[in-house]
């Protein structure tokens, strides 16, 4: 796994230059070759943190799901509970699960009842690139982002016409199948994949007593995911472009719990919209996007037809963004942003519908050697009226390749249908409708240049979160809390002796400001190392994983140790169409949790063939 | 959120109508750049019809000759013409400082008899030439090191491609005309190179090639995008 980092000032990359010897320069189809790196949707790469993981990154690791992929990134913790398609929580800067939004496509994701992603259930074969923005101070869309967004974007096609097909088979009978086809002619595009990956798994759950309760399903959880993605885009005579989105992927996980309780779902994971980008004149972007999320989970035990439980959550999404580029130096967007997001359940929820809309504008200014980011973003909840949430960042670029850059940022978090409006159980409350937003505010540093042959960047923050809501003494949530979260992230990116190397290292201190107690889940160091060679046909690579210590709960009772974990992998190019990989994950076969009572894969090697036409 | 979205949708409007209406006219380097591309102008200060040119073995001088100084402005050969349509611009490689022996006669250079363009005998002849555009060319390049900016725009939408930039530098080795031969496709890349171009006043070390001819280089600029 090799994520990309990017350190360097917008000016500084874009004027590379390729050198070439004045030969070659002097014939005339030498062209001058002028190079730059993508820049990130979600958010500026010289005031903020992000890290970006693109489609060569995820085949290069052969990652087998996206947490595998993001654990261990700058600033990502996980904790899976029981190995691939089960619960997952990501926690961002230290932040809550729901402290992030997560856009595929632009689209927004991510379940109205829980607040959170489905992060076990998207599928990494549909996914082409992954941009990872830390802080509040990110994407125009983040203002509910006090942890930071996650844009993923599905596999875009274009080129010449191809088509591929990949199977692969490994320990747990896992096994997966792929097959896609994408490609374009000047001004179309298109991407069309369906892939399958299954695995019995393996116990999820050791034997465990939970609210004077047994757990004890010594059986094996399997996980079963279709998915399918598509893209579709066309470029107008006038350079705009309409683009047609969709990804869906369902299947079933089973877990383990208590008699009588659900230890099976069925699940549904949609995105679907249309972009249209164009120019309202010479100099300015118009981007339009209409979608549509669904995050759909029904939990059930076979045999026990009462035990039935359906969480449906629906979103529609608009936005509309207006870029203006007054010179090459200054940007001013402007925008709207409206999404609603209703609920259909078996649980009767108070109230099942919620909007929320915003409207942004912003100001950025990158000369030779100052940027500036100006934001501002109100936001209007009908549930809770109005907030604003807003950016300011400064950076100066230093001569011998050094960024400097300092920001703020505050960001707004409505409760979920869950904290709100959850129905009484067995004549108890379990929720609070008197709950208020969380709200935060961020202060970052950062540092960032590239040496030779190093990129490194490093980053100190501190962010402060009001009207947290945890639960109070008697198991209903109040905006109780005050958290304080310190961090530093260094991320480092090296080529030397032919290996590419990444590391990524956080230290982080999460506490709550009352008890003074780290917040649960949250290691206090986490590193992540991804090392890659290619030699010729052959490929070679080692990804190494760290954690410390931790706990499972907000009072420390239950304490997670500290574990590293190997995984190597090689490849093999047979011919030309051809390609064979190979990955043994835990290569040292360490008996380790993420989260407390959950086990993890052990040592287990997986076998992929590709076949790609026309490479 | 009823009364919210309109509400929104009036200051959206109104933030844009502010920004439309504080934002700075295009500068004018673009603009003079702008004036360049017109085929008129360019035609106007430089009267060339290639395709009725002398023919190439004709029109050259003759090797170590000195160039008709009162005629800085003539293409000799259809080698240095301008490069002035898309179509001419790929017939380009048939003049390239070293022919290749098999390339067949050219739409566009009825006159120049495949002989006479790419056989031995005009070889010596033509290299003195050719060896100064490709150091004029080469020294254009050097003025131009590390001086492309990738726009921030292209960067954001991922927009790539190659502009072929048709330059005419002066006897004196200044640059005196530009023009797009070939467009990338992409206006905020084609203007981007122009700029660049634009920014250029004097080619340095030129004029000791130049030969107290003008010359006309097409420069291709490629943008390319690193996705990670």
């Amino acid at each position: 796994m090799s994520p990309c980092y990017r350190y360097r000032s917008g000016l500084l990359a874009a004027s590379l230059w390729s050198v070439l010897p004045a030969a070659v320069l002097a014939q005339e189809d030498a062209p001058i070759v002028v190079t730059a790196t993508r820049l990130a949707q979600a958010a500026d790469e010289t005031l903020s943190s992000v890290t970006v993981i693109t489609r060569a990154d995820i085949e290069r690791s052969q990652a087998a799901s996206l947490p595998e992929l993001l654990q261990g990134q700058a600033g990502i913790n996980i904790a899976s509970q029981g190995g691939d398609g089960k619960l997952t929580a990501l926690y961002l800067r230290g932040t809550n699960p729901g402290h992030v939004t997560v856009l595929v496509d632009g689209i927004r994701m991510g379940s109205a009842t829980a607040g959170t992603v489905a992060w076990e259930f998207l599928p990494l074969e549909q996914i082409e690139r992954i941009e990872i923005a830390r802080g509040p101070n990110s994407a125009l869309y983040g203002s509910e982002a006090i942890g930071g967004v996650i844009q993923i974007f599905t596999r875009r096609g274009g080129g010449p016409l191809r088509w591929g097909a990949s199977a692969g088979i490994g320990r747990y009978h896992t096994r997966n199948l792929a097959l896609d086809a994408s490609g374009g002619r000047d001004d179309n595009w298109f991407s069309a994949r369906v892939a399958r990956d299954t695995t019995d798994g393996f116990n999820a759950r050791q034997p465990t007593v939970e609210f004077s309760t047994l757990i004890d399903e010594p059986d094996k959880d399997g996980y079963g995911n279709t998915s399918a993605s598509l893209r579709l885009g066309h470029r107008f005579r006038d350079g705009s472009e309409l683009e047609l989105h969709g990804l869906q992927a369902s299947g079933h996980t089973r877990y383990d719990s208590a008699f009588p309780y659900a230890d099976e779902d069925d699940f549904v994971q949609q995105s679907a919209g249309l972009t249209l980008r164009t120019s309202l004149r010479e100099s300015s972007d118009l981007t339009f996007t209409l979608g549509r999320s669904l995050d759909r989970r029904r939990s059930f035990r076979a045999g026990q037809p009462d035990q039935t439980y359906r969480f449906h959550t629906e979103r529609r999404v608009i936005s509309v963004q207006d870029d203006l580029y007054l010179t090459g130096t200054d940007t001013v967007s402007a925008g709207l942003d409206y999404h609603d997001d209703r609920v259909d359940s078996t649980t009767v929820y108070k109230q099942t519908a919620r909007a929320t809309g915003a409207v942004f504008a912003q100001y950025q200014r990158q000369a030779q050697r100052w940027s500036l980011l100006a934001r501002l973003r109100p936001l209007h909840d009908d549930q809770f009226g109005y907030y604003t949430t807003g950016n300011l960042a400064l950076g100066y670029h230093f001569v011998p390749q050094i960024d400097v850059s300092l920001s703020y940022g505050t960001a707004y978090r409505a409760p979920t249908f869950n904290d709100l409006y959850y129905p009484d159980f067995l004549g108890y409350p379990t929720s609070n409708p008197n709950l208020q937003p969380e709200t935060s505010d961020t202060l970052e540093l950062g540092l960032a240049g590239t040496q030779h042959a190093l990129d490194w960047d490093v980053r100190v923050y501190r962010t402060r979160i009001d009207q947290l809501i945890v639960l109070d003494s008697n198991y209903l949530p109040a905006n109780l809390a005050q958290a304080r979260i310190d961090g530093v992230e260094t991320s480092l990116a090296v080529h030397w002796l032919g290996w590419d190397s990444k590391l990524a290292a956080t230290w982080l201190d999460a506490e709550d400001s009352r008890t003074h107690l780290a917040l649960p889940r949250r290691a206090r160091r986490t590193l992540r190392l991804d090392t890659d060679r290619q030699a010729g046909r052959a490929g070679f690579g080692a990804t190494l994983i760290a954690q410390s210590a931790r706990y499972d709960d907000a009072g420390h009772s239950r304490r997670v140790a500290g574990y590293g974990v190997l995984n190597l992998r090689a490849s093999w190019r047979l011919g030309r169409k051809l390609l064979l990989q190979g990955r043994l994950d835990n290569a040292l076969d360490q008996r380790y949790q993420l989260v407390d009572t959950y086990n993890t894969a052990g040592r287990s090697l997986f076998v992929t063939l590709r076949y790609e036409s026309g490479t | 959120m009823k009364r919210f979205l309109p509400a929104s949708l009036l200051l959206h409007a109104l933030l844009l109508g502010a920004l439309a209406a504080w934002a700075p006219p295009h500068p004018t380097l673009v603009l003079r750049t702008l004036a360049l591309e017109l085929p008129s102008a360019r035609s106007a200060a430089h009267p060339v019809q290639p395709a009725t040119a002398p023919p190439v073995a004709a029109a050259r001088p003759a090797a170590g000759g000195e160039p008709p100084a009162q005629q800085p402005a003539r293409y000799r050969s259809h080698r240095e013409a301008p490069v002035q349509t898309a179509r001419m611009a790929r017939t380009g490689p048939a003049a390239e400082p070293h022919p290749r022996p098999a390339q067949p006669p050219s739409a566009a250079t009825p006159t120049a008899s495949p002989g006479a363009a790419a056989t031995g005998p005009s070889q010596p002849a033509s290299r003195h030439e050719d060896t100064a555009t490709s150091q004029v060319r080469a020294a254009l390049y050097a003025a131009l090191r590390a001086r492309f900016v990738y726009p921030r725009r292209a960067r954001l939408r991922g927009w790539q491609g190659t502009v072929r930039v048709g330059v005419r530098v002066s006897a004196a080795g200044r640059i005196l005309q530009l023009r797009i031969v070939e467009s990338s496709h992409h206006a905020v890349l084609d203007r981007a190179a122009l700029d660049c171009l634009d920014r250029i006043r004097q080619v340095p070390g030129a004029v000791a090639w130049l030969d107290g001819r003008a010359r006309d280089i097409v420069v291709p600029i490629e943008y390319r995008l690193t996705d990670g």
